[in-house]
């Protein structure tokens, strides 16, 4: 296995197919840390695991009855067709611990410049993309393996995906594209400020971001200007994408908002990660 | 102007921990505390801002459940939980700062003061229930802008001060006796997750009719679900006893707890 030293230290060729092979063998080092070092930091990974777990329980308690309630009323069915409160928060909870666990990108960056390891690694003739696809890499590993336990979780405690394996595909890989995204834009803020605390800042944005969407509640039920804001929030596009996998049933072009949404911001934030990176090295 | 060192000598050397010795303290211990606001503004305002965000968040996200029979204005009925929860993170303001100055050396000074101990939970104390008053006040404001109605009238202001106070101080004396414990700012989550496990295991977000399994046997016996009631007491109706005695009698046995469990902190740390 080559490590992140050997991987590094390989000095620059010409030639195109070798230097295509050490780039991808400096990516996958640089994840392969990147992955390592979320793994040894259990206070980075378990409150993103706990936390929505947590919500979710107390959420499906208090409100587990209200889709019942509606359709019984007033023959609505905001929640989907099963009336079901834990089908509905499903996708939501999955969201809420993919954009908290994701940040941690950016923290581990802004905690490698502070501590200097990232002067170093730039001294080195690695390819400059291939620190920002390594540490990209590590989040998106995160938030698709957050998918998948979420997965198992909330299937083990009842929750149907009407989408059957099709749909429920589409989830993991919504989850890695837009933990790349809040990633990147976080090793974004990390790459500009250099500080960890800068980074964890952005904690309350991506809280708010979440909460005004249809991660919750359904925006049908909201009113006004908040849920002029919540039906065209982004992250609203992408979970009813997703969330209609899992209420509805496969389709297609549902996937693709809950796909193509993500990967959108992905590709932004790391235009915004590449471009920031240039600016602070152009500055030495 | 009397600083503290000053208040604590002031009048007979003899009688330096005397009863008497312990309000001028506690008002200059209360006086620094609130100063704090603007020399440090960092610490105080998530206090204000996360209670005005959790009144918008949840008001417009939780506006559907009216229709399920919840309540009939969001806003009225979220108003208090913002303001219950702001004054807990005002309570929790109290630990954070007693964390930091053991760490920094200035509580050991506090300490070795020949003032009475019981003062320097007292000053915080006090420092708290006056703090309060800026969440109480902005959200309350936000609130009637937003739309929610006090059918209560004054009472019903009233009886929301009392419980925010209330809940400000227990959560205050309860993280001091965990600073005092912990000695270090590592123990701020314990202190926030106490203000989290309290509020939303009773009815901050939901009535307990709607409630199901566990979640409402839990609220049910929750002291903070009395609490609740008594801070919405005038806000989604009007103000009866039956609705305020349990808050009362909840904020006074948690009250004397928590004042015991830093009491028994700050003892312990005393030489």
């Amino acid at each position: 296995m080559v490590t992140v030293a050997e991987a590094v230290a390989a000095p620059p060729v010409d030639a195109h197919p070798e230097r295509l092979r050490a780039v991808v063998a400096q990516v996958g080092a640089l994840s392969r840390r990147s992955v390592i070092n979320i793994w040894r930091q259990p206070q980075v990974w378990i409150p993103s695991l706990a936390f929505p777990l947590l919500f979710a329980a107390l959420n499906t308690a208090a409100l587990g009855k209200v889709p019942g309630q509606l359709a019984e009323r007033f023959g609505i069915h905001p929640f989907g067709p099963g009336d079901r409160f834990l089908d509905y928060l499903f996708v939501g909870t999955l969201i809420q611990g993919v954009l908290f666990g994701s940040l941690s990108g950016g923290s581990e960056l802004a905690q490698d410049i502070e501590s200097g390891f990232f002067d170093r690694l730039v001294a080195t003739p690695v390819a400059r993309s291939s620190i920002l696809v390594g540490r990209l890499a590590g989040s998106a590993a995160l938030g698709a393996v957050q998918g998948l336990v979420f997965m198992g979780i909330f299937l083990a405690f009842g929750a149907k995906v009407a989408g059957g394996v099709a749909g429920a595909a589409v989830l993991p890989v919504a989850a890695a594209l837009l933990a790349l995204a809040i990633g990147g834009l976080a090793c974004a803020m990390a790459i500009r400020t250099g500080s960890v605390e800068a980074v964890q800042g952005a904690f309350p944005l991506v809280f708010i971001t979440l909460f005004i969407s249809s991660a919750f509640f359904p925006t049908p039920l909201m009113k006004g200007w908040y849920k002029a804001v919540a039906t065209h929030n982004p992250i609203t596009v992408m979970i009813d994408g997703m969330r209609h996998q899992v209420l509805f049933g496969f389709d297609v072009g549902q996937a693709a908002r809950a796909i193509l949404v993500p990967g959108g911001l992905a590709a932004l934030a790391i235009g915004l990660c590449l471009l920031t990176l240039r600016a602070r090295l152009a500055d030495r | 102007m009397t600083t503290l060192p000053l208040a604590a000598r002031r009048s007979d050397p003899d009688a330096l921990v005397g009863e008497a010795r312990v309000w001028p303290v506690v008002v200059q211990l209360a006086r620094r505390s609130v100063v704090l606001i603007t020399r440090l503004p960092s610490a105080f305002v998530p206090s204000v801002v996360f209670p005005i965000f959790l009144i918008v968040a949840f008001s417009g996200s939780f506006n559907g459940l009216r229709g399920a029979d919840a309540f009939d204005n969001a806003m009225s009925w979220y108003a208090p939980l913002a303001v219950i929860q702001g004054a807990a993170f005002v309570g929790v303001g109290a630990g954070f700062a007693a964390t930091r100055e053991i760490e920094s050396g200035f509580y050991d000074r506090l300490l070795l003061a020949p003032a009475p101990k019981v003062a320097l939970l007292l000053g915080p104390a006090l420092a708290t229930v006056l703090r309060t008053l800026l969440p109480l006040t902005t959200v309350i404001a936000v609130g009637l802008l937003g739309g929610a109605e006090v059918p209560g009238g004054p009472i019903g202001f009233l009886t929301l001060t009392v419980a925010a106070m209330g809940t400000a101080l227990i959560h205050s004396f309860w993280c001091l006796g965990l600073a005092y414990r912990f000695k270090s700012q590592r123990s701020a989550p314990l202190m926030q997750i106490g203000v989290f496990v309290t509020n939303f295991l009773a009815t901050a977000q939901v009535p307990l009719h709607l409630m199901t399994g566990w979640l409402h046997g839990v609220a049910r016996l929750n002291p903070m679900t009395n609490v609740f009631r008594l801070g919405r007491a005038g806000w989604t109706s009007d103000v009866r006893w039956e609705n305020c005695w349990g808050g009362l009698a909840s904020l006074l046995v948690f009250g004397a707890l928590s004042f015991w469990f830093a009491w028994r902190g700050l003892r312990r740390m005393v030489p």
